[in-house]
């Protein structure tokens, strides 16, 4: 069973639309095999809209430099709708439903159902260090990495604390920790005050974002502490 | 019309009929043709729509209805089975159920007032003239009724909810909820060419 | 600044539906836009939300010719994809505001690292091929054990004991008596749905 969630404050700004996309992508993911967060997702969505489109609440957006901008450019702003409908309902153009297509990505001969939040992103190639693989989720977003990575059974990412967060979501198998068991599904979210080890007996997949390398903390794997560039 | 209660036969079939809405049954096990016999005797019997997975829409909203018919026509169809045709009288509400030894269900039962027996003077345009087309059309159809309501907006609402094809769940609400200008409304969205329609 | 005014009202409101805003007519509209591409229709739409989602979308990108493409944007997708709304699924406003959340998210991307990769479908899905509407409207006679039955009768008989024994007509039955593609009739039999579900409120879930 899921047992970590997204906080409702991240929650809330996803349903904003406030977090980069690696980090909504994770939600997405973590939603999709979550009701419970489906539901409030949902719920928040609607609280949401039905404010921003309510008169009266609108109004308390409504600071000095805005009221400039509704008075004097109302008249021009009308010319400017009216122009803006004929334009669009001069096309006839339909939007088409997307039907649900399925992608996959391999990992040691093993297939694995790309989640559909990331259906649109680019993945780089597939890098391997003994039981790690992972590809790169090509993102852009400056210190933000976003990664796919693969645990082969038995594998593990050295113990290792955070400088800044790292975001994991599993999306097949499990793996634990010295907190404890982590199944698919669940959205687990570590800052600097954690510092984990986490081992996969059975293998997994995990979706991972994180916004610095790792920081090892283990005897010698310091001084492999190219491992942290290469996983995240 | 009395608020008795009565007790009928239940005939378990998913179709669903509104009083004044005929359809041809085709009876061949031996406890629905003793059924028959004994619905020619009495009151007729009652088609009880929400068989298995509709049990629980009806469950829901509590009312476990069907529909009282009578039989109006007998036939036996080339492959030699008796062939029925029932009218609806009334809609019932099922109160209570027993089996008799040969397995064939029973029901107290109590009417169940429906919007289906108001009668209106008023055609309602499109709907009323799609749907003479489609007697027209449809000879088996046309047959079983040998008088056609047209002119009677709610009999045509009625029959169009009877011939669209959309799940038990949708049509049991049009029982359950007892509110005609939403049947009408329903009916006529899936028709509206004319936006006066769709009002 | 604004997800605290947000978080603060929302927090604070009970009840997820207020009566300022008419549901069913907003509803209403979008359907005549997108069964009879209704430009009255739209236009009522249009002037509803087009200045709200100005003066939102001034507010994050704080450019007025941003807050202006984000309306076109926004608006030209309400148009284009109105046939995508299921008042079943949940109110008007929640499926505008998706569409405008996710115009400015791909804007945004673009704007900050010119990255036209439009994610934000993928991340909030408008619409896909909803399975449970479409449940409700399959041939479900298909499913019924009496087909079994029917099963066993000679060809020519099962076409005519399929379509009107039950006093049902099926899909492609009404929509040659129609006239009309079979895809037109699945989408107004959805939208009929929709609409009634609007009208029952909530008491016949």
């Amino acid at each position: 069973m899921i047992k970590h969630h997204p906080s409702f404050e991240l929650i809330q700004s996803f349903v904003n639309g406030d977090l980069p996309a690696s980090l909504s992508a994770g939600i997405a993911i973590h939603a999709d095999m979550c009701p419970k967060c489906q539901q409030i997702i949902s719920q928040l969505t609607e609280q949401v809209a039905e404010n921003s489109f309510e008169e009266t609440f609108l109004d308390r957006f409504i600071v000095d430099d805005m009221s400039d901008f509704d008075d004097n450019n109302m008249s021009n702003n009308d010319l400017k709708f009216t122009d803006m409908i004929d334009n669009i309902t001069s096309s006839e153009e339909i939007a088409v439903a997307k039907t649900k297509v399925e992608k996959t990505i391999n990992f040691r001969e093993k297939t694995y159902q790309l989640p559909s939040a990331l259906h649109s992103m680019k993945l780089g190639k597939t890098a391997q260090i003994g039981k790690l693989s992972r590809a790169r989720v090509q993102l852009d977003e400056g210190e933000i990495h976003t990664t796919l990575l693969h645990i082969s059974p038995g594998g593990g990412v050295p113990e290792h604390t955070h400088k800044g967060f790292e975001l994991t979501v599993l999306l097949d198998g499990s793996f634990h920790d010295e907190q404890g068991e982590y199944v698919k599904g669940d959205f687990i979210m570590l800052d600097s005050s954690h510092q984990h080890h986490p081992i996969s007996i059975q293998g997994c997949l995990c979706y991972t974002v994180a916004n610095d390398a790792l920081h090892f903390t283990q005897g010698i794997n310091k001084l492999l502490n190219p491992i942290g560039a290469f996983i995240y | 019309m009395t608020k008795a209660v009565v007790n009928l036969p239940i005939f378990p079939l998913p179709v669903y009929l509104l009083p004044e809405g005929i359809t041809r049954l085709r009876i061949f096990e031996q406890r629905y043709l003793k059924m028959i016999k004994i619905a020619t005797k009495g009151q007729g019997f009652v088609i009880f729509s929400a068989i298995d997975k509709n049990i629980d829409a009806a469950n829901k909203s509590n009312l476990f209805w069907g529909s009282c018919v009578e039989i109006i026509n007998f036939d036996q169809s080339k492959d030699g089975v008796l062939e029925v045709d029932v009218k609806c009288k009334s809609l019932v509400e099922i109160l209570s159920t027993t089996v008799d030894d040969d397995n064939l269900m029973f029901g107290d039962v109590i009417q169940l007032p429906h919007w289906s027996q108001t009668k209106s003077p008023y055609p309602l345009g499109e709907l009323s003239t799609s749907l003479e087309s489609l007697f027209n059309n449809n000879p088996l159809l046309d047959a079983l009724y040998p008088k056609k309501n047209i002119d009677n907006e709610v009999w045509v609402v009625a029959r169009w909810l009877e011939l669209l094809p959309v799940s038990s769940e949708i049509k049991n609400s049009f029982v359950t909820s007892q509110n005609y200008e939403a049947a009408r409304g329903f009916v006529e969205s899936i028709f509206l060419n004319s936006p006066s329609l769709a009002k | 600044m604004q997800t605290n005014l947000l978080s603060n009202v929302t927090s604070a409101k009970s009840t997820l539906m207020t009566d300022k805003i008419d549901h069913p007519q907003l509803c209403q509209w979008l359907d005549d836009v997108a069964t009879t591409r209704d430009k009255k229709a739209f236009t009522q739409l249009f002037q509803f939300f087009a200045p709200k989602i100005q003066r939102i979308a001034y507010g994050k990108f704080q450019n007025e010719t941003q807050a202006c493409e984000v309306v076109q944007e926004t608006m030209s997708n309400v148009w284009r994809k109105a046939h995508l709304f299921d008042a079943s699924k949940g109110a008007a406003t929640t499926w505008v505001y998706t569409v405008m959340r996710n115009v400015t998210f791909d804007m945004l991307r673009k704007i900050k690292g010119n990255r036209e990769d439009n994610l934000s479908d993928d991340i909030w899905p408008l619409a896909e091929q909803s399975i449970s509407n479409e449940e409700c409207f399959d041939d479900h006679l298909e499913n019924s054990q009496l087909l079994s039955v029917i099963d066993t009768l000679p060809e020519a008989q099962k076409q005519i004991v399929k379509g009107f024994y039950f006093m049902e007509m099926s899909q492609e039955q009404l929509a040659t008596h129609l006239n009309l593609p079979l895809g037109t009739i699945k989408s107004r039999l959805r939208l009929a749905l929709a609409k009634l579900k609007v009208q029952l409120g909530d008491n016949n879930d």
